[in-house]
């Protein structure tokens, strides 16, 4: 076929795709916070502490040191879902957050004495928090992958991780209503574990369904 | 800027637009295939996936930001696509480039991979591709000569574009 009569197929077709790059982030968010609320809903109920836990420190560095990470995540989204864009800063968002969490266990690991660091490590059934963390993450990592696939990601696999990092960060938000424990020892092995596992499966389904 | 207006619905502007931008596109490819050692032959096939991938992807551009990183970012992705699928393993050169290089930018013809895409559509799909690309009639000329409205011409126009796009993802299998 000549370029010319290819042209000429292109410029026929006025249809267009309508869903911008932008736009696609934000909805993949608002629609991963909507799925794991849903899932949360269904699955789960709150801690029973909720209210005074709601207003604990422990539980303010909790939400913050995640919502960090859900941040960067979609802040990296918003670069990656256009054909040429790149991580960029960004990347230092993610370090950033690595050392808040480094340092939390840290301040933690000294404030404490060496004989409870493995029950504050283990908690109140991890396990089933991991479990969870990866029930809630399922939808919303979905979510991402579907809104992407309307899009051009330069890089699918990155994208794939990404999208995970995302899609678990925004679930343990959500998540933090019912988890009972606090301790920051707890949250970067089995939170940042159940993280990894929606990451790396991102990683596989990013390079599988978003080719374009 | 011929992109913005084509993407406020001005089909002539898109049409300029592809018409410059295609041998930009074949530029670069040929840039890299040559770097890369690779046939030149498959340029021309490269750069027609390229510009499927600009047409069904426009939306994609940030009208705020150039339009040149954003074609080379889709051009290098169909490359790197292209050069995965025939495994670099091939040694047919091609001894041929003057012709290519004396023939007008876009009448430049490729090795046929989309015309071999072509054979997976269905009858009614294909031959209404033909009139349009090939034949160069109009969609109104198209849905006269087939008996259909010029809005059902346009669905199955952009069904069969979309499918070609899909058929070169699972050409890797």
């Amino acid at each position: 076929m000549k370029t010319r009569e290819l042209i000429n197929l292109l410029a026929s077709d006025g249809v267009a795709e309508r869903l911008r790059p932008v736009h696609a982030v934000l909805l993949a968010a608002a629609g991963s916070l909507v799925a794991s609320a849903l899932m949360f809903v269904l699955l789960l109920d709150p801690r029973p502490d909720i209210r005074t836990a709601a207003a604990s420190a422990p539980f303010l560095l909790k939400l913050f040191l995640v919502a960090i990470l859900a941040f960067t995540a979609l802040g990296i989204l918003f670069r990656l879902a256009r054909p040429e864009g790149v991580v960029g800063p960004w990347s230092f968002g993610l370090l950033g957050s690595a050392v808040l969490l480094a340092a939390a266990v840290a301040v933690e690991l000294l404030t404490l004495p060496p004989s409870i660091w493995i029950m504050r490590l283990m908690g109140v059934e991890p396990l089933a928090c991991l479990a969870s963390v990866l029930a809630l993450s399922v939808l919303p990592l979905l979510v991402f992958l579907v809104l992407f696939r309307q899009c051009a990601p330069g890089d699918p696999p990155l994208v794939g991780a990404v999208s995970g990092l995302a899609a678990a960060s925004i679930s343990i938000m959500v998540y933090l209503a019912h988890c009972p424990n606090d301790s920051p020892l707890f949250v970067v092995v089995w939170y940042m574990a159940a993280l990894l596992i929606v990451v790396l499966a991102g990683f596989q389904l990013g390079k599988r369904v978003l080719r374009w | 800027m011929l992109m913005q207006a084509a993407l406020a619905g001005d089909s002539s502007a898109y049409r300029k637009f592809l018409v410059q931008v295609a041998p930009a596109i074949r530029a670069m490819v040929r840039r890299k295939l040559a770097f890369l050692a690779a046939p030149r032959c498959d340029a021309e096939d490269i750069v027609q996936e390229t510009l499927l991938a600009i047409h069904l992807k426009r939306q994609t551009w940030d009208t705020t930001r150039p339009i040149a990183p954003w074609v080379a970012a889709i051009a290098r992705h169909k490359l790197i696509d292209s050069l995965r699928r025939s495994g670099n393993g091939r040694v047919d050169i091609s001894v041929d480039d003057l012709p290519e290089a004396l023939a007008p930018a876009i009448e430049v013809q490729s090795r046929g991979d989309l015309d071999r895409l072509l054979a997976h559509l269905q009858d009614r799909p294909r031959s209404i591709v033909k009139a349009l690309s090939t034949d160069g009639a109009s969609v109104k000329e198209t849905a006269q000569r087939f008996g259909m409205s010029e809005g059902a011409v346009r669905v199955v126009l952009h069904r069969a574009i979309r499918k070609l796009a899909a058929l070169y993802r699972t050409k890797d299998k």
